[in-house]
């Protein structure tokens, strides 16, 4: 456990060291560590993906997977939220001297609540939609990377966040799956409206 | 800045949620919700409109603050989000209805869900899936309920459905939803 957490903390120490070297990289990072840019970007591929579709039942998946996406976003959150009442990790930034890019976050750095969000969002969104699912991970991963350069998280962290956020996904595919008629009717509502 | 930038980051997702559902609609064809005849022109006005919201929203004022100062929580960002679309929709669906007011003028029956637009704008298609619901009921309460429950679902699936299998379950309102509409 000791040589993970000493690890955890090289990790971060080395990346951190990249802060104040290249102006233009610290104005990517400044936007990618964000709470809203990265978000933002999921959130509004997930709505753009809505009304994409080659046909009806590629739609129909789409759409299913958006409202899987979201689902899992809230229950994600949720879970790292319960997670929080247990476990309590200092920051890096408050543990050890690190520039940071970002405003300094008071709560708990075990697990990362970023990387389950977005996590679970681009696993519900990836059963369904390969391509879509496989851009919106490479967004997470690199809002996690900023996150983790900037001194605000461990890697444990995000790898603990991110497999929450995978798993939630996961289950709230599968859970909408096993109740078949609802997300059915809830999309034939939309459609009679011609929103979906 | 000390103030909340919680009508910032509204009139962010405002703009470019219009940006997107033009986007959108120039890559699905769907010509009732395009604000322009050219398919290209609408797509570069989207896009345009989305970039340029972020670029106002993040060069305008710094924004890495945290939700206890001028930041905004993860619930309110949900919040915000859901408004500021559904107000980008909302006058999307209002201004292209009107700037295609006559298309699909005459056309008898339309698809349903989205691909209605490709042939008329949202209002022509909105007004033509509410008529057989809206017309007057008749009878007691009881015969006008079960008579409307049947209109909805008249016009939701219009006409029995063959049964499917258990593979294609999952599609079977799509299927017959879009094809019989």
């Amino acid at each position: 456990m000791d040589t993970v957490l000493a690890a955890d903390a090289m990790i971060v120490a080395v990346l951190n060291q990249g802060i104040g070297r290249w102006s233009a990289l610290d104005y990517a990072v400044y936007l990618v560590v964000s709470d809203y840019f990265i978000p933002l970007a999921i959130c509004f591929w997930m709505l753009g993906l809505w009304f994409c579709g080659d046909g009806p039942i590629s739609r129909d998946r789409n759409q299913r997977a958006v409202l899987a996406a979201a689902i899992s976003l809230g229950f994600a959150n949720l879970a790292v939220l319960i997670l929080n009442g247990f476990f309590f990790r200092e920051r890096p930034f408050v543990s050890m001297e690190l520039a940071t890019l970002f405003y300094e976050p008071t709560d708990s750095s075990f697990p990362a609540n970023p990387a389950a969000v977005a996590f679970a969002a681009a696993g519900a969104i990836w059963l369904a939609n390969r391509g879509v699912g496989a851009a919106l991970f490479l967004l997470a991963a690199l809002w996690c990377l900023a996150r983790v350069y900037s001194g605000l998280f461990y890697p444990t962290d995000i790898l603990s966040g991110a497999l929450i956020g995978a798993v939630t996904g996961w289950l709230i595919t599968v859970g909408m799956r096993r109740i078949d008629p609802v997300p059915a009717w809830v999309l034939a509502g939309a459609r009679f409206l011609h929103l979906a | 800045m000390s103030e909340s930038f919680i009508l910032d980051y509204f009139l962010l997702v405002f703009a470019a949620s219009c940006g997107l559902y033009q986007m959108a609609a120039a890559c699905n064809r769907l010509r009732g919700l395009m604000l322009f005849e050219s398919k290209r022109l609408t797509f570069i006005f989207g896009l345009v409109l989305w970039v340029g919201a972020f670029v106002w929203f993040f060069l305008s004022e710094p924004r890495n603050m945290p939700d206890t100062g001028a930041g905004l929580t993860g619930n309110e960002q949900f919040g915000y989000f859901f408004a500021g679309g559904g107000a980008g929709l909302a006058v999307t669906l209002a201004v292209t209805s009107l700037r295609n007011w006559r298309l699909g003028k005459g056309t008898e029956t339309l698809p349903i869900g989205l691909d209605a637009l490709r042939d008329t704008g949202y209002a022509r298609a909105l007004f033509q899936s509410l008529t057989p619901i809206l017309r007057p009921l008749p009878g007691d309460l009881r015969t006008s309920l079960a008579a409307l429950r049947r209109r909805i679902e008249n016009t939701l699936i219009e006409g029995p459905a063959p049964s499917p299998g258990p593979a294609e379950r999952p599609h079977a309102t799509t299927s017959s939803g879009e094809g019989d509409g």
